[in-house]
């Protein structure tokens, strides 16, 4: 079983969005999903199908010790076993951040208790890094995806995170998303991105229109519009962590 | 007694007569009629047995007596009488295989009734009609030319194809039986053998001496007709196994059995066939017989220069990009259009090399300010000069004064270099450092004329394949690689050795290569197409281009004759001399093209042999030649196209290389060229009158000979029949050449060149379609989406294409939109977006990796066939463009 953490340094980079496609998309090609939300935007619900935010998930552990944090979990269409945040107030949510801060093995601890296959994997969607909630989630990963827009702003703060995430997890892999390949700039902060990071993007998501569209009816662009280059890059990006997974066998389950 | 007593009583009786009746005949129980009929005429069986007779009554009744024979026959339960008529003479087909005489007779009762007119073939009715009348013609119309040919030779084929289907079947299983055989295996064992013997110190000179002798007494032991006959026939059959192994080995063996009969022929011909009766007589023979020696003398120096060709892989360079030499890019130009020049300029800025080490210069003989201003933008160096001295020789040389590049690439101002041209060539210098050359393909992304006219491109090889494919990588082998002029690399201090480019004849570029070998310099060829240019537009310009280069190689042999003179191995000698002397076929292809009307028009013998035996020795000449030919260069040359290309040729370089041998200073041959866009099919008849000459001639020749043949010619039948089978021949090759001559309407201005990659539509409203492209041009590009999409003509768009890792995107505009296939046109570029799209497109280092990749393969008498239809399609695109030029010359002149 594998942890993988979405990371970004930016608010607006699609973490959420991301994750919940992983999910499903992974779920599709047979693997076990499971989507944790360790965000306390609480949104990762709302993309797998729930009608509502959830109001109780694993943060209910980390106020109430007597909670088990896997108490509230749901199942959706695809298979993908998902682990809502919950709704705090404001009181529990500064409360949970001590716990994070006293505990640093919380998280870990919570997710090697799931038992899943050799095959599986668990998706954790976090607020921006740095916060409480993301470091645990790239301590706890082993792997994390740096998901960063081509804006200036956006790569200047990866950058100067970036040696501390690589201290956090050894395999730190970049996502560019919401590109947007007309915008010249956009263009040449994605090569002066890929020369300070030292490292190739994994890969490269498209900006579409379409996209939160596909979200306010429920659906997905990759089921909506397949051809979209948003959708195709959507499909590599799930193929590429397919790859970095050890491979099914015939004999899984799906 | 009542009526109803009587009638009970002699219901009873009745009853009793039947009972008795029954028991005598066996029959008990239950009893049905079937019973009855069954025991009229059939005992009943013995205890304990089966009654059969009453089981297959049975079965008739359940289905009837025509249910029982169709299952007894075989047939299915659905029948036609079809079935019936089958069933009736064939045993039904065993379990999986096709039922063959069902699916013949109907094929025969459906062309049968397609002839008469029969619609419904199931109704007699129909069938009786028209055995009596005749079906209502279809609108009559008056069937063009072609179409009469066609319907001609249908019937024709039509009558040959049971017997052309048979042959085709029966040599298919031979061929599938042969390809089954273990070839690969073989050939290895072969080459094993090969290598153990030339590793025995002693038997290799022995063996090569015995096969030596064995060769020259084969070659030259006189055989009667029938005894060559077997001869041929045992060679061949060697020949056509031999062919078959993979490797190298295999084609050495050919080329020598090809010798080996090369070498019998030139024997007898030498020995047998030189006395003539007349002066008359013996011009015309020692003609043909110095043709032949030509063709003789060429076939044995090719051989020996592409037996092996270097497959030469690219060096690599130092790891540290600070020890790579500087490299100055020339690209020089005299009047072509700036639109053909930019592509070049914008690709050569994109080779991969140090940016402080690469300059680029364009090279303007035309003093255009258009083009100053379009390198200060660029940011190219511009380099002119006062006078147009020696055109492209004298151009570069002057450059080379004022520039100080280590190295010098040189590209044609049409040549556009991919990206890794530097890095793929500049490694072979760091390789050996006497190399002072580096030569790579030039490859054509257009059709030349006779691709074009002729539709055969990206099928057949095109003309230049086989110089670049095989020629210059055989070359390579014996260090005699010269330069062509463009796509290459020279070392500037050896080409200061040797005074620059040479300026002495037109060929500059191969005498430059000359000099430099001659001062022990080694040049290198890689055949790895790393530059893609434009061919020649028309065939007018065509021959000038190929007029120039043979009066080049006639100067070069008149002035600085490779086989004499110092500095050059052997093999070099050769080398450099057959890619001279090839340029001299042209009075022994006219003289081939006319030497049959000399029998048939003046008697005159022009070998001294009867038919059978020349025939002999001529057919195993030409046949094991083609099979060793076409094993050695079928990849890069179809068979018999060589042919083509010298019929078409032949008269234009004939006079140019003869005047520029005796005085190289003459011989310049203008040839008017139209140039630029080809508006509409025509036939250009300015080129073509040699054609239509030699045509007329062999034409009548045959003629005459067909006369002499139908009035009785005795027993000079087989000699005049001989003649006119040369006739028909070279009447094939010349319709071939006038094919070329008509020129193909180009709709495009710019060429279109495959490529598929992925692309990004980006559309106004934001959304996003990944899609790839099918072509591309300096205008436009095609693309292949999946959806339809609700576009029209004018639509604004955004593609993005990747070079790398990088995107680009540029607007562009919708031209069309059928179905899956989108093109559109480029909207608008700057300098800066024009400059990145050919670095996308023509400047990738895989733009042109499948450049000799071809569809189909070849074989001799495939390409005998592809060159005789060609032939038959020049008459009847002659006999059209004939026509129709009469009738314009005809018609009344029409009112302003």
């Amino acid at each position: 079983m594998k942890t993988i953490a979405l990371i970004s340094t930016t608010g607006g980079a699609g973490r959420t969005m991301l994750t919940a496609s992983l999910a499903v998309l992974l779920a599709r090609l047979g693997r076990e999903v499971v989507a944790l939300d360790f965000d306390p935007q609480n949104m990762l619900g709302a993309w797998l199908g729930l009608d509502s935010l959830a109001g109780e998930g694993i943060s209910r552990a980390l106020t109430d010790a007597s909670h088990a944090w896997h108490e509230r979990t749901w199942r959706n269409d695809e298979g993908v076993l998902f682990v809502p945040h919950g709704q705090l107030t404001l009181d529990e949510a500064a409360a949970s951040a001590a716990r994070l801060a006293a505990d640093p093995q919380w998280l870990a601890r919570a997710t090697g208790e799931i038992g899943l296959a050799d095959t599986g994997i668990v998706l954790i969607d976090t607020p921006r890094y740095p916060s409480p909630h993301a470091d645990h989630a790239a301590r706890a990963a082993d792997l994390v995806l740096c998901i960063c827009a081509p804006e200036p702003a956006a790569c200047a703060t990866l950058v100067a995170h970036l040696a501390a995430l690589r201290e956090s997890c050894a395999d730190v892999q970049l996502v560019v998303n919401r590109l947007n390949p007309a915008r010249e700039m956009q263009r040449d902060v994605l090569a002066m991105l890929r020369v300070a990071a030292g490292a190739p993007v994994a890969q490269r998501i498209h900006l579409d229109a379409a996209m939160p569209e596909s979200f306010a009816r429920g659906g997905w662009l990759f089921d909506e519009a397949p051809h979209s280059q948003a959708s195709h890059d959507l499909h590599g990006l799930a193929q590429h962590v397919d790859a970095w997974l050890p491979a099914l066998t015939a004999s899984e389950p799906s | 007694m009542t009526r109803g007593d009587r009638r009970q009583e002699s219901a009873g009786l009745r009853e009793r007569i039947i009972g008795w009746m029954a028991r005598g005949l066996g029959l008990a129980g239950e009893r049905s009629l079937l019973d009855w009929c069954l025991r009229l005429f059939f005992k009943p069986p013995r205890a304990g047995r089966r009654d059969i007779a009453r089981e297959l009554l049975r079965r008739v009744a359940r289905c009837g007596i025509v249910g029982w024979i169709a299952r007894g026959l075989g047939l299915p339960d659905e029948r036609s009488p079809l079935d019936w008529c089958v069933r009736l003479f064939f045993k039904p087909p065993r379990a999986g295989r096709r039922d063959l005489p069902r699916v013949l007779l109907r094929a025969f009762v459906l062309r049968w009734a397609a002839q008469w007119g029969v619609i419904d073939v199931r109704r007699p009715r129909e069938w009786l009609l028209r055995a009596l009348v005749r079906p209502p013609r279809a609108r009559a119309r008056t069937l063009s030319m072609v179409e009469r040919v066609r319907a001609a030779l249908d019937r024709i084929e039509r009558i040959l194809s049971p017997g052309v289907y048979a042959f085709v079947w029966i040599s298919r299983r031979a061929g599938a039986l042969l390809d089954a055989l273990p070839w690969a295996r073989w050939g290895d064992e072969l080459e094993g053998g090969a290598k153990r013997v030339g590793r025995a110190r002693v038997v290799l000179p022995a063996v090569v001496a015995a096969g030596a002798l064995l060769w020259t007494v084969v070659g030259t032991s006189p055989l009667a007709a029938g005894g060559q006959f077997v001869f041929f026939a045992v060679l061949t059959g060697i020949a056509l196994m031999i062919r078959r192994l993979p490797g190298r080995m295999p084609v050495l063996i050919l080329a020598s059995l090809a010798l080996l009969v090369m070498v019998r022929y030139v024997w007898w011909r030498t020995t047998q066939t030189l006395d003539f009766r007349t002066p008359g007589e013996a011009i015309v023979g020692y003609a043909l017989f110095g043709a032949e020696a030509y063709t003789w003398m060429v076939m044995l120096f090719g051989f020996v220069q592409t037996a092996w060709p270097l497959a030469r892989a690219v060096s690599p360079l130092p790891d540290d990009p600070a020890d790579w030499p500087s490299v100055d890019v020339y690209i020089p130009t005299y009047n072509e259009p700036l639109s053909v020049v930019k592509p070049t300029l914008f690709a050569a800025q994109g080779i991969d090399w140090p940016a402080d080490k690469l300059r680029i210069y364009l090279l303007d003989d035309g003093h255009r300010p258009e083009f100053e201003a379009l390198a200060r933008e660029a940011g190219i160096g511009y380099v002119t000069r006062d006078d147009n001295q020696h055109a492209k020789a004298g151009n570069i040389n002057r450059a080379l004064a004022k520039t100080q590049g280590e190295y010098i690439a040189i590209f044609d101002c049409d040549h556009v270099p991919t990206r890794s041209f530097l890095q793929a060539t500049m490694g072979t210098f760091f390789a050996d450092p006497k190399c002072a050359l580096v030569q790579t393909p030039h490859h054509f992304f257009s059709p030349d004329p006779f691709e074009r006219n002729l539709s055969t491109f990206r099928r057949v090889p095109n003309e230049g394949n086989l110089f670049y494919g095989l020629v210059q990588a055989g070359n390579d082998l014996w260090n005699a690689t010269f330069f062509c002029g463009s796509c290459a690399v020279i070392k500037r201090a050896p080409l200061e050795e040797v005074g620059g480019i040479a300026v002495e004849t037109v060929t500059e570029d191969a005498h430059t290569a000359l000099k430099l070998h001659r001062r022990g310099y080694t040049t290198a060829y890689l055949p790895t197409v790393q530059a893609a240019g434009l061919a020649t537009e028309s065939l007018a310009s065509h021959i000038k281009q190929r007029t120039r280069w043979a009066r080049g190689m006639a100067q070069i042999f008149r002035i600085d004759n490779p086989f004499l003179g110092r500095g050059l191995g052997f093999f070099q000698r050769l080398c450099y001399g057959n890619a001279m002397l090839h340029f001299f076929y042209g009075i022994p292809r006219l003289v081939f093209l006319t030497m049959p009307m000399w029998y048939l028009f003046f008697g005159m013998y022009f070998i001294n042999a009867a038919a059978t035996t020349i025939a002999s020795f001529v057919l195993p000449y030409i046949v094991i030649a083609n099979i060793a030919n076409s094993r050695m260069q079928g990849k890069f040359r179809h068979s018999f196209w060589a042919e083509v290309y010298e019929s078409v040729l032949a008269w234009y370089i004939a006079l140019p290389t003869t005047i520029a041998f005796f005085s190289p200073k003459h011989g310049k041959f203008n040839v008017t060229d139209k140039g630029g866009r080809i508006d509409e099919t025509y036939i250009d008849w300015a080129m073509s009158k040699p054609y239509l000459v030699l045509l007329g001639v062999n034409a009548l020749a045959m003629a005459f000979g067909l006369l002499r043949l139908v009035s009785g010619a005795g027993d000079e039948g087989p000699t005049i029949l001989m003649n006119v089978f040369w006739t028909i021949y070279n009447l094939a090759m010349l319709g071939a050449a006038v094919s070329v001559a008509r020129e193909a309407k180009q709709v495009r201005v710019t060429h279109r060149i495959a490529m598929r990659m992925p692309a990004t539509l980006v559309f106004p409203d934001g959304s996003t379609l990944a899609c790839s492209t099918s072509d591309y041009s300096t205008g436009g590009l095609g693309l292949v989406v999946d959806a339809d999409l609700p576009l029209q003509p004018g639509d604004t768009l955004g593609v993005v294409v990747s070079r790398g890792e990088r995107q680009f995107h540029f607007p562009v505009r919708v031209t069309r939109s059928a179905g899956s296939h989108l093109g559109v046109r480029f909207d608008a570029l700057s300098l800066e977006d024009e400059r990145r799209l050919v670095q996308c497109t023509f400047g990738r280092a895989d733009a042109w990796l499948d450049w000799d990749e071809r569809t189909d393969e070849d074989a001799p008498l495939k390409g005998l066939k592809e060159v005789l239809l060609m032939g038959v399609e020049g008459y009847v695109r002659l006999f059209e463009g004939a026509r129709r030029a009469l009738a314009a010359r005809l018609a009344p002149e029409r009112a302003p």
